[in-house]
């Protein structure tokens, strides 16, 4: 679940998420209360800043494919603000005490876009489609679980069979990821969803029109539309009557069309460019906490040097995160402590004060117990002649510039006490193949997502690099993971959130990662677009959006 | 019948075309060799092929990953692999994207429009300028010569994509005259043109020039000269001729710098166009796309340099007759 472009941004795979990252902050800082859409009609010229490597959120491995097919493809429950689960295309669900099978009772009168009614078997085409190694689902079959099958009770009620527990199906079934394709498309279209445009046919209150890649994708307004989640802001159909999504990865291009008027509003707008922009006549920008997990610098525990507990302490208290964030982010982002931001629903509160200092003499003391005691020529430390030196790689095209300033922060702060960082920039397949045999000493990323469960991806010790997770720190803690397969095993939500916040303290105690910095997702708008809110994960909703 | 049968006598092939048939039959020698050279290199490049399709994902388990190799048959002897592709391409197919999962023709087919556009646009801007600044500069004063040379030195050590952001900055982003973005109509075509065409211009300008002052002092001008003719009449009707034809041995190079600069224009100026998509299919390793992508600029290359070479006759008479002789 990287995001492929801006994994990192990079391993920000997350998305558009390293930047987004994670993000903590006030919801809504510049604009307050999301104000009711007015005027009806109009087209939203929208500046999106990754294009998806599919339209085929069944199979794309890219967030930005959810987020910009949220309006098209609609999902069983919807996720509130606070984390719960309500109503959507579901009208309730049960789930069995064994945790094994969710049962949903289906809203009635519900249809595609082509006419097909959606019930029971459109479900079963879908989850099955995800789930169908033809897919080659790059994110979506990971929500899906240790899914075994789904069973059509009748036409209005359906039964998702797991194999095993697995207490985040019921959160992830909010995702687009897991949102329902019409069983015509899928049977009729199968192999050209990952194109986009008329293809991919959905029960949302837009229709999607056509997709010209590197360029734009036009969507359209569905008037029949009625079945809004009781998460939504209005009712009935959109208020837009059209949207044109511009692909801009540029940040440049995206902030340039932004305040040249050639888009109505553009999303995650990096940091250095908001007070500029707070400043310009007539624009506004919508900030939101963004879930998951903060950008994180993840130590291999795995091998020297962090295989030892006091060498990590060592690099988290030598360096001076506070003074680095303020700087490369100009004060708009905020330190991080904790492993997931503190908008994310379960995360550990006592996380959102400091949970350390920064003491550079700590760091030193730190490092000579451990035995790295010696000096070479260049001023590093050494233990019996060798160079305490640590490898960090990064793919260069994920990576944003202010990213890269910030590794260059800490490798200048880890300097001052005598250790090596090496940055080591490689493409895609490089980084990929190097994580995944364990061959590097810290890897940094963030990751945008809703639900403690995260967790598990990143520290159990079943979800190493290759193996269908991101446990960057290639933690291997029998108490952590009997807490996260307990958490995954529970239906008793109190008890799954006390056990989370089990695996995050000790994440913490033991040093295995250090949060740096919560970004926020920023989204500027010319002062016409009203309406404009981001949604629990801090996408935009562009159901609610009217343009004056 | 037995005329059929008999061997055409050589004389009957006009040699303009026993020139073409031997420059394409180089030419598919040549396609072969970068197509070559281009699947190996990103086969030795250091990571796995697969890693790079699949990109960082959580989902990428073992399972997923040996079904993307096995489906693309990744663990196949390489020399298979290649052997696959050469077949595939030689049977007229382009073949399947691993990355975006569609077919490359749909790929290339909605992106090879507004890149042919760009780069016929910027040739025929940059060869216009060209002529203009040399022709008007050509035999004047120290100080006029001195500035455009400058000027063109400039313009060709200014790289596309600068040129591109400068451009962006004055005429979209301040005096918002011109769109930044897209591919919608002559308007948008302007600042990735300018981008592409100017330091393309510099360098034809100054080739010219240099084939103008030269031709100058030629017998045939002062021939011209002594029937009467005017500076301007000797430059339209004979100098401008002979300085062409160092242009059009150009295109070779004037070809490769549009699809290079095409590359970085087309990203900074969010337009479509097969040089994103060669950028992104590289990144990903999605050799069915970037050997596609081989395959039609390494032809396209040997077409115009073929069809230069059969101009060049019609621009230069001495090299007719030295061709029918």
């Amino acid at each position: 679940m990287y995001t492929r472009r801006r994994f990192l941004r990079l391993p920000v795979t997350l998305t558009a998420a390293a930047v987004i990252g994670p993000a903590v902050l006030t919801a809504c800082s510049d604009s307050s209360a999301p104000p009711s859409a007015k005027g009806d009609g109009g087209t939203l010229r929208y500046g999106a800043a990754v294009e998806p490597d599919s339209w085929d959120p069944h199979a794309a491995s890219t967030a930005v494919t959810g987020r910009l097919l949220r309006p098209v493809l609609e999902s069983l429950v919807a996720i509130a603000p606070d984390g719960t689960v309500k109503p959507w295309l579901a009208d309730s669900w049960t789930v069995s005490p064994d945790g094994l099978t969710y049962t949903f009772a289906l809203r009635t009168g519900v249809t595609f876009s082509d006419g097909t009614p959606f019930d029971a078997a459109a479900v079963k085409a879908n989850f099955d489609h995800v789930a169908a190694a033809k897919t080659a689902s790059k994110r979506a079959a990971g929500l899906l679980g240790p899914y075994k099958e789904t069973e059509v009770v009748d036409p209005r009620t359906v039964a998702v069979h797991l194999t095993a527990p697995h207490s985040s199906f019921l959160s992830s079934a909010g995702s687009t990821f897991l949102g329902f394709h019409s069983p015509v498309a899928l049977r009729d279209h199968g192999g050209d969803l990952s194109s986009g445009g008329a293809f991919v046919v959905g029960t949302g209150p837009f229709t999607f029109e056509s997709v010209t890649p590197g360029q734009q994708a036009v969507f359209k307004r569905r008037p029949d539309y009625d079945w809004a989640p009781p998460t939504a802001v209005h009712r009935g159909k959109a208020k837009l009557e059209s949207i044109v999504v511009l692909l801009l990865k540029e940040d440049a291009s995206r902030v340039g069309a932004l305040t040249s008027g050639q888009v109505d509003a553009a999303e995650l707008i990096p940091a250095n460019r908001l007070a500029g922009l707070r400043g310009q006549n007539g624009v506004q920008v919508v900030r939101k906490a963004v879930p998951g997990v903060p950008y994180t610098y993840y130590l291999n525990t795995a091998r020297a040097p962090f295989d030892d507990p006091r060498a990590r302490q060592a690099v988290r208290h030598a360096i001076d995160f506070a003074g680095i964030v303020k700087g490369v982010f100009q004060g708009e982002y905020e330190q991080a402590w904790g492993p997931l931001a503190p908008s994310t629903p379960g995360a550990e509160p006592s996380f959102a004060k400091p949970a350390w200092e920064y003491s550079k003499e700590k760091a030193e003391r730190l490092l000579d117990e451990a035995g790295w005691t010696g000096r070479d020529s260049d001023g590093y430390r050494t233990r019996d002649g060798k160079r305490l030196t640590a490898e960090q790689p990064y793919v260069q095209t994920f990576v944003s510039a202010q990213n890269r300033t910030f590794d260059v922060g800490v490798q200048d702060a880890l300097k001052q006490v005598g250790i090596e960082l090496k940055l080591v920039p490689l493409d895609s397949a490089g980084s990929i193949g190097r994580t995944g045999k364990g061959d590097y000493d810290v890897f940094a990323f963030a990751w945008q997502g809703s639900d403690p469960s995260l967790l598990g991806s990143l520290y159990h010790s079943k979800s190493q690099f290759g193996g269908g997770g991101a446990n960057g720190s290639r933690v291997k803690d029998a108490e952590i993971d009997g807490w996260l397969d307990q958490a995954d095993a529970t239906v008793d939500a109190a008890q799954r959130v006390e056990l989370y916040r089990r695996v995050q303290r000790k994440i913490v105690e033991q040093a295995y990662s250090f949060p740096a910095y919560i970004a926020t997702m920023d989204v500027a708008r010319h002062g016409k677009v009203n309406g404009l809110v981001l949604d629990v994960d801090a996408n935009t909703d562009f159901y609610g959006i009217g343009v004056a | 019948m037995s005329d059929r049968a008999r061997p055409v006598p050589r004389r009957h092939v006009p040699p303009w075309a026993r020139f073409v048939a031997r420059r394409l039959a180089a030419g598919l020698v040549v396609v072969w060799g970068t197509l070559t050279v281009t699947f190996f290199a990103l086969h030795l490049a250091p990571g796995d092929i697969v890693d790079g399709l699949i990109g960082p994902g959580a989902a990428a388990t073992p399972a997923l990953r040996d079904q993307v190799i096995a489906e693309n048959g990744l663990d196949d002897p390489l020399l298979l692999q290649y052997g696959r592709q050469l077949a595939r391409l030689a049977g007229g197919g382009l073949g399947w994207s691993y990355q975006l999962n569609e077919p490359i023709e749909r790929l290339l087919g909605s992106q090879l429009g507004p890149t042919v556009e760009l780069a016929v646009s910027a040739l025929v801007t940059a060869l216009v300028l060209a002529v203009l600044a040399a022709t008007l500069t050509v035999g004047r004063g120290r100080a006029v010569r001195g500035a455009t040379g400058l000027a063109e030195l400039l313009m060709v050590s200014m790289p596309s994509f600068w040129l591109g952001v400068i451009l962006l900055t004055v005429f979209s982003y301040r005096l918002h005259a011109l769109p930044s973005i897209g591919a919608d109509g002559p308007a948008a075509l302007v600042l990735p043109t300018l981008a592409l065409a100017l330091p393309l211009a510099g360098v034809l300008a100054q080739v010219m020039r240099q084939e103008l002052e030269s031709a100058d002092g030629r017998p045939f001008v002062l021939t011209a000269r002594s029937r009467g003719l005017g500076a301007t009449a000797v430059l339209l009707r004979h100098t401008l001729r002979h300085a062409l034809l160092p242009l059009t041995t150009l295109a070779g190079f004037v070809l490769g710098s549009l699809f290079g600069g095409a590359v970085l224009v087309e990203n900074i100026f969010t337009r479509p166009g097969l040089g994103r998509v060669l950028a992104n299919a590289v990144g990903s390793r999605d050799l069915p796309v970037v050997s596609a992508l081989v395959v039609v600029s390494s032809a396209a290359f040997v077409v115009i340099n073929t069809l230069v070479d059969v101009l060049h006759p019609l621009i230069d008479p001495r090299l007719r007759e030295g061709g029918t002789a």
